[in-house]
């Protein structure tokens, strides 16, 4: 499609991978992007939670950008960091996340915004917050060719899934 | 800019407008009974049996078969069935099969009003005129509408329920109408000026009338002798339909930061040369920023004008929500990204808006994070967007407020 079509799909993954690592590891890598540091970026993840043995624990999601830490994944109750955290209950709990990016440039490379649902898996107890994306480092201001979610449990009997992660950029060009 | 009915929208009104000069019925004639069959929604189903479809509401094989009258692959003047439900038997055989437009699309608004118009309007109008010669052409229309509310055979009821609404909208907009395009002359016509032949109407002035059609591609031979009509369908038609319907579109926007001191609200940066029709949503992107010299009373924010209105001026009060928002009254710089939705402009929603910004300093700390208010001041528009200028204002001379970085996107709506 000619480069007006805005919305463009850049990567992502549709399997899920998981961790039980209480330190924030990469979870899933998207690379091979070529996404100009003009074109604005939207990031949809789908991400939960499982517990075993009636541990109270969170998990959440992070953000590296070409090697760059950007926002780290945290274990906080309902962080509102990076892709943000679930709560710290016993139950299974599940989470959608999208952030927004505009230009990478100067002055602007901490001016990322998100939000998060996150609820039960039966859709009770719902929460929406704002995230902050960009909390730990600048978002690089070259080229964008790697986007790795990060993940973080509370505990080892807390396992964080990250289930779909889409990348889209959008077009700074018109016909 | 031509009148048109405040439910119709743009898109709609472009087919509409086109069908009229092509078919030569007048303009309020076709609003009031697109108004009455199916307000104006492209999509209309009626599931009745037989089901009505599209605009004018085609109902029965006879006037929505596809491609042709009684789903014939071609015409067949003589069709037993046709001529029966056309009433030949008793008014005599007022229209041939042949003069009939194809369907591939029964919802496209160019194809549905083509088959209203060449297998019903332009020919039975005719018919009436002919029959009741001494009447004014505004009864002929209504005869005109209740016949294809109630059928060929129904006695004409000026009081029947359907007639109701439908003079009324008759009454509300031939007026603006006869005032763009004079009085109807009364000669509707099958061809834009003679008869026989059915052609697709022709374009608007200012371009080609958006495909509503997607065509599955057709897969080539080798050696196969490629006609215009096969690359019109399958290359510039389905071109069209992504055109038009894809999710999203970059409408514009700037990329070179322009500033202002300015304690009044000024126009900071104007993206022109924007033509959004009103049913598409707009979604966009602003990244501003302000620097300041020290002091206090340090904001500054941005609004909205659009098309010469500003529907939200520029707050200057600290971390104000209104218009794309105001960043802190502190003396550090911060950069802000705000991002708004805007649905389609149309009566009683040209407020609907809203929006969020995130303010951080340049390092990523002090972080505000709020919901925003895009239209606070004024209604967006109707009509087409052209142009949209970022607003903006200090709370005092020592802060300057830059906008970078402007995004306008518009999504599909078909």
């Amino acid at each position: 499609m000619h480069d007006s079509s805005a919305l463009l799909r850049e990567g992502g993954s549709t399997t899920p991978s998981s961790t039980t690592s209480t330190v924030a590891v990469d979870v899933v890598t998207v690379s091979g992007l070529s996404i100009a540091p003009n074109r604005p970026i939207t990031i949809m993840v789908l991400f939960r939670k499982q517990t075993s043995g009636g541990a109270l624990n969170a998990a959440g999601c992070g953000l590296k950008v070409d090697g760059t830490v950007i926002s780290e994944a945290t274990a906080g109750n309902n962080s509102n960091l990076g892709f943000g955290a679930l709560g710290v209950t016993a139950t299974a709990q599940v989470a959608f996340s999208q952030i927004w990016v505009g230009q990478r440039a100067t002055n602007y490379f901490r001016t990322s915004m998100g939000d998060i649902m996150s609820a039960l898996p039966t859709g009770a107890a719902e929460i929406r917050q704002a995230l902050f994306c960009a909390e730990n480092a600048n978002w690089p201001s070259a080229t964008t060719t790697a986007i790795v979610i990060r993940g973080r449990t509370g505990s080892a009997s807390c396992t964080l899934f990250v289930d779909q992660v889409h990348i889209y950029s959008l077009s700074a060009t018109s016909v | 800019m031509a009148f048109r009915p405040p439910q119709c929208s743009s898109f709609v009104d472009t087919s509409v407008t086109s069908a009229a000069t092509f078919y030569n019925l007048p303009r309020y004639f076709l609003y009031s009974l697109i108004q009455r069959e199916s307000s104006f929604q492209l999509l209309a189903l009626n599931p009745d049996d037989p089901p009505g479809y599209g605009l004018t509401q085609l109902t029965g094989v006879w006037y929505s078969g596809t491609p042709y009258p009684m789903n014939l692959s071609a015409p067949d003047n003589s069709n037993l069935e046709w001529t029966y439900d056309m009433g030949f038997g008793s008014f005599g055989v007022w229209l041939q099969m042949s003069e009939v437009s194809t369907i591939t699309s029964i919802y496209s608004a160019d194809q549905n009003l083509a088959r209203f118009a060449t297998d019903f309007g332009v020919r039975w109008y005719q018919r009436l005129k002919n029959t009741y010669s001494t009447e004014g052409t505004t009864n002929l229309l209504k005869r005109l509408a209740q016949n294809w509310k109630r059928g060929l055979f129904a006695t004409y009821d000026p009081n029947h329920f359907y007639m109701t609404q439908f003079n009324q909208y008759m009454a509300d907009w031939q007026g603006p109408c006869e005032a763009d395009d004079g009085t109807w002359s009364g000669t509707p016509t099958m061809s834009g000026g003679g008869t026989g032949t059915v052609v697709p109407p022709p374009p608007p002035p200012g371009g080609q009338p958006p495909s509503t059609t997607w065509t599955a591609p057709r897969t080539w031979a080798d050696g196969e002798v490629v006609t215009s009509s096969l690359f019109n369908v399958h290359i510039r038609g389905n071109l069209e339909h992504l055109y038009h319907t894809s999710g999203m579109r970059f409408e514009g926007g700037v990329f070179t930061g322009l500033s202002t001191t300015s304690t009044a609200g000024v126009d900071v940066q104007t993206i022109s040369g924007l033509t959004i029709p009103d049913e598409r949503p707009i979604m966009m992107l602003v990244q501003f920023r302000k620097t300041t010299a020290g002091g206090s009373l340090l904001t500054a924010g941005a609004g909205l004008k659009v098309n010469g209105t500003i529907v939200s001026e520029a707050p200057n009060n600290t971390t104000s929500s209104l218009g794309l928002g105001a960043m802190t009254d502190t003396s550090t710089s911060e950069s802000c990204l705000s991002q708004i939705w805007v649905g389609p402009r149309l009566t009683n929603h040209q407020r609907n808006a809203y929006g969020e910004m995130v303010i951080t300093d340049p390092s990523g700390t002090g972080k505000i994070r709020q919901r925003l208010r895009p239209t606070e001041s004024a209604n967006w528009p109707t009509g087409t967007t052209t142009s949209i200028a970022i607003r903006g204002k200090t709370q005092s001379l020592s802060a300057t407020l830059f906008v970078s970085y402007v995004y306008i996107y518009s999504i599909g709506f078909i």
